[in-house]
């Protein structure tokens, strides 16, 4: 319930953000500035408003609740903590007898309440943790560019992780009883693209 | 064909890639130590190890353990020697018995990965694994007691 | 030394006891081939219908009573091993058949539930390990020229004091099974009771510590075909019409049949039954209770609750007593349906053939069974062999009035000509298996 509302928060602060950002651009265009850069500042307001849509798709609990800020995954479309006590573990690949792939195939299990499944199932390694839960748009921006935390991933990095890891695509084929993200994946690739191609600029 | 390598024997096994595991153990190969308990991996008691792994038979298929090595309850020693074993019967773990070989198996690779498991170790470990009888506070010392012996093997 | 009188006639009923010869097979138990234990033939003493002692030492105890986790194939033995001083270390355990002599003393059928195993057994196995000792002792004594109350009986063997001389039980049993019948049998001093009342291990521990403890799920038999039945949607929900055509495409699958539970399919084994059973199409006829539900059912208990109840016991004026009460507390107590949720899926395997019927599975419930699978294969009950295996959990599911798990498997049993075993899901039990009385 409380993870609803600051999420709730977080978007209200995030459109706030946009709307200045685009304010911003229309008083800069409306004092004749050189149209180039007005054009840039355009395109980085642009791609901030880009992040911000693709930050929709990253607190989905088919993103999230693999990104926990505490050592429990989470699980369902409520994001419960992870039924069995399943913690991260040393290398984010579970605890003992409790491993991710000791229930999570590389594909899905069909049926209903079957447990989901992809090719290397896991959760970011302690020393990373790359969480997502309870983070605000900006925050997460700005973790997603920090090679220390990312992996030590360039940007480029970081878009050929979210088009191309089988794990993060699974979330758009998260099988029976799991909605999918709001956004496409391709909508999703495409904004975090443009938030790329515009600067990777970070919402406030 | 499928070929399969449980408890140090290979098997050749004509079945659907997609079968799961436990199906094959017990329906072909007539290993019925490991158990159906909810077929969805909520109960753990089909564990069994797959490289060492405490996997759940019950959702692998049968495709993911072509080839690699197969560890169930009638393998894990020849004679109830293993430690954990051994520790079952001193502290009279089971009652009905029934999650029992799924219990050892996940303790089994508990106590390969930590010799001296914690409580809380022993929680994270087996917390997976239900017992409809209740017989959790005696898993919990026989863990403890099963690492004394470990201990006591390894000064031997 | 307290002496319980035990008649002749109630020794024959329950025993083996018949002088002049090995007596096997009169109150042995019916086993099928498979459990036939080699040996069992000749060189075993076998005085009443809940012990056995061979040549080879082993004290077989057969128990008429479910090993549901409460410990029971270790807390009776213990009571029959305490009066015939047996060595602990030979002592094995069997399951009873379904025979009149292992009904349940109290209840008059042959049932285990509602925690009354010990205490109803408890004279009758004292008595049955006692019978056997003294016969032991008996026979040593006539080995040894000597009266038998100069012997005495202690962990397997009879002592003869006076010369030292000692017998063990295995090497007395053959004699011991010629020894006649007594009348009255003399029990143990509680005070001199070495394993009743002492924490002893449970004699099943290895056997489910290693794989071998055989549940009903584990049974095999030659030629055995596996069965999953799609149930009912709605409890009394009857079939209307299916279509088994894609179900019998399914490799493995064999059978597809109606029967009183619904729809079996029968396959080689567990996973393509399964598999069949999902890809059946059946149109249902859902029945008077396709509107129940959990709400109107609470709310109906609810009313009910307000009506005036039958009276359990009378004593007082309780409604004066509230009436003038200073003060007044007021609960309402509500249960749900509760599935059991046995640890062991349900299941049941039944093989039936024109003459006879035998049926193995982890059963609380052994003279209704046998009865329901007589019934239902069309066979006299003496033609039904009901063997019971451990439970997986009991708690009264495997208890049930209509013995329907056992029912539907010799219905598919007898329909396929093959022995059968029919397996439910997980969810099959939780959706509409027996449960617990809500209120």
């Amino acid at each position: 319930m409380q993870r609803h509302e600051v999420k709730r928060r977080r978007r209200w602060r995030w459109v706030t953000a946009a709307s200045l950002a685009l304010a911003v651009a229309a008083v800069v265009a409306g004092t004749g500035e050189e149209p180039a850069r007005a054009a840039a500042r355009a395109e980085e307001a642009g791609a901030r408003a880009a992040f911000g849509a693709a930050y929709a798709v990253f607190m989905h609990p088919r993103c999230l609740n693999c990104h926990p800020a505490g050592e429990q995954p989470l699980q369902g479309d409520d994001s419960r903590p992870h039924a069995q006590n399943v913690q991260r573990g040393r290398t984010g690949n579970g605890k003992y007898a409790l491993k991710c792939s000791n229930c999570h195939q590389t594909a899905n299990v069909a049926g209903r309440h079957m447990p989901p499944g992809a090719p290397n199932w896991h959760l970011p390694p302690p020393g990373m943790p790359m969480v997502f839960e309870g983070k605000t748009a900006g925050e997460l921006c700005r973790q997603f560019k920090d090679p220390a935390e990312n992996g030590g991933k360039t940007i480029a990095g970081v878009i050929h992780h979210i088009e191309e890891d089988p794990l993060v695509l699974w979330g758009w084929s998260p099988g029976e009883g799991r909605t999918p993200p709001p956004l496409s994946r391709a909508e999703f690739v495409a904004k975090m693209k443009q938030w790329a191609d515009g600067g990777a600029p970070c919402p406030e | 064909m499928i070929t399969l390598q449980v408890n140090g024997r290979k098997y050749d096994v004509d079945v659907d890639p997609s079968t799961p595991l436990l199906w094959v153990l017990r329906d072909t190969l007539g290993l019925t130590g490991t158990k159906y308990g909810c077929g969805m991996a909520q109960c753990g008691a089909c564990t069994v190890h797959l490289e060492g792994e405490a996997v759940r038979s019950c959702v692998t298929p049968v495709s993911r353990a072509a080839g690699k090595k197969i560890t169930t309850i009638e393998g894990l020693s020849a004679n109830l020697s293993h430690p954990l074993q051994r520790a079952w019967i001193e502290i009279d773990v089971p009652q009905c018995g029934y999650c029992q070989s799924g219990q050892i198996m996940a303790a089994a690779v508990l106590l390969r990965e930590n010799a001296r498991p914690t409580d809380t170790d022993i929680d994270d470990a087996m917390a997976g694994n239900i017992c409809r009888c209740g017989t959790y506070p005696r898993i919990r010392r026989a863990i403890h007691r099963a690492a004394e012996l470990l201990a006591e093997r390894g000064r031997r | 030394m307290s002496a319980a009188k035990v008649s002749r006639r109630e020794f024959l009923r329950s025993g083996t006891l018949v002088a002049g010869g090995l007596v096997i097979g009169l109150r042995l138990p019916a086993l099928s081939a498979a459990e036939e234990a080699p040996g069992l033939g000749a060189g075993v003493f076998a005085p009443n219908g809940f012990v056995r002692v061979g040549t080879d030492e082993a004290v077989t105890i057969i128990v008429n009573k479910s090993e549901m986790g409460q410990g029971i194939y270790t807390s009776l033995p213990m009571i029959l091993a305490e009066e015939l001083e047996a060595d602990w270390s030979r002592i094995r355990v069997e399951a009873a058949p379904v025979a009149p002599e292992y009904n349940h003393t109290v209840f008059g059928i042959q049932l285990t539930g509602g925690s009354t195993s010990v205490w109803s057994s408890f004279d009758q196995l004292r008595q049955a390990g006692a019978m056997a000792r003294l016969l032991l002792v008996a026979a040593a004594a006539q080995a040894w020229g000597v009266e038998a109350a100069a012997c005495r009986a202690e962990n397997g063997f009879v002592l003869h004091s006076a010369s030292g001389r000692r017998l063990s039980y295995g090497q007395l049993a053959d004699r011991a099974s010629t020894m006649p019948a007594p009348i009255e049998v003399a029990l143990k001093n509680p005070k001199d009771f070495k394993l009743i009342g002492k924490p002893m291990r449970r004699l099943d521990t290895p056997a489910k510590t290693n794989g071998t403890a055989v549940f009903g799920i584990d049974v095999k038999r030659q030629g055995m075909l596996t069965a999953v039945v799609a149930r009912p949607p709605v409890f009394g929900a009857r079939v209307k019409s299916f279509d088994a055509r894609k179900a019998l495409a399914v490799p493995g699958v064999w059978h597809v049949v109606q029967i009183d539970a619904g729809v079996a399919v029968v396959a080689d084994g567990f996973w393509p039954a399964k598999r069949g059973r999902d890809a059946l199409e059946i149109v249902w006829d859902e029945g008077p209770l396709a509107g129940l539900d959990s709400q109107a059912q609470r709310e109906q208990y609810a009313e009910l609750a307000q009506q005036p109840g039958a009276v359990a016991r009378r004593e007082g004026d309780a409604a004066a007593a509230m009436g003038g009460a200073a003060k007044r507390l007021e609960a309402v107590y509500e249960l749900p349906y509760l599935a059991h949720a046995t640890m062991e899926p349900m299941n049941c395997v039944a093989d039936v053939r024109p003459d006879g019927c035998e049926v193995w599975t982890g059963t609380q419930f052994q003279t209704g069974d046998r009865d329901a699978a007589a019934q239902a294969a069309g066979l006299p009950p003496e033609q039904v062999k009901l063997h019971t295996t451990l439970l997986g959990g009991g708690f009264g599911r495997r208890a049930v009035f209509d013995s329907h798990f056992v029912r539907e498997a010799v219905q598919v049993s007898k329909t396929v000509k093959a022995p059968v075993k029919v397996v439910w899901t997980r969810e099959d039990d939780i959706r509409g298996g027996f449960y617990r009385p809500a209120c």
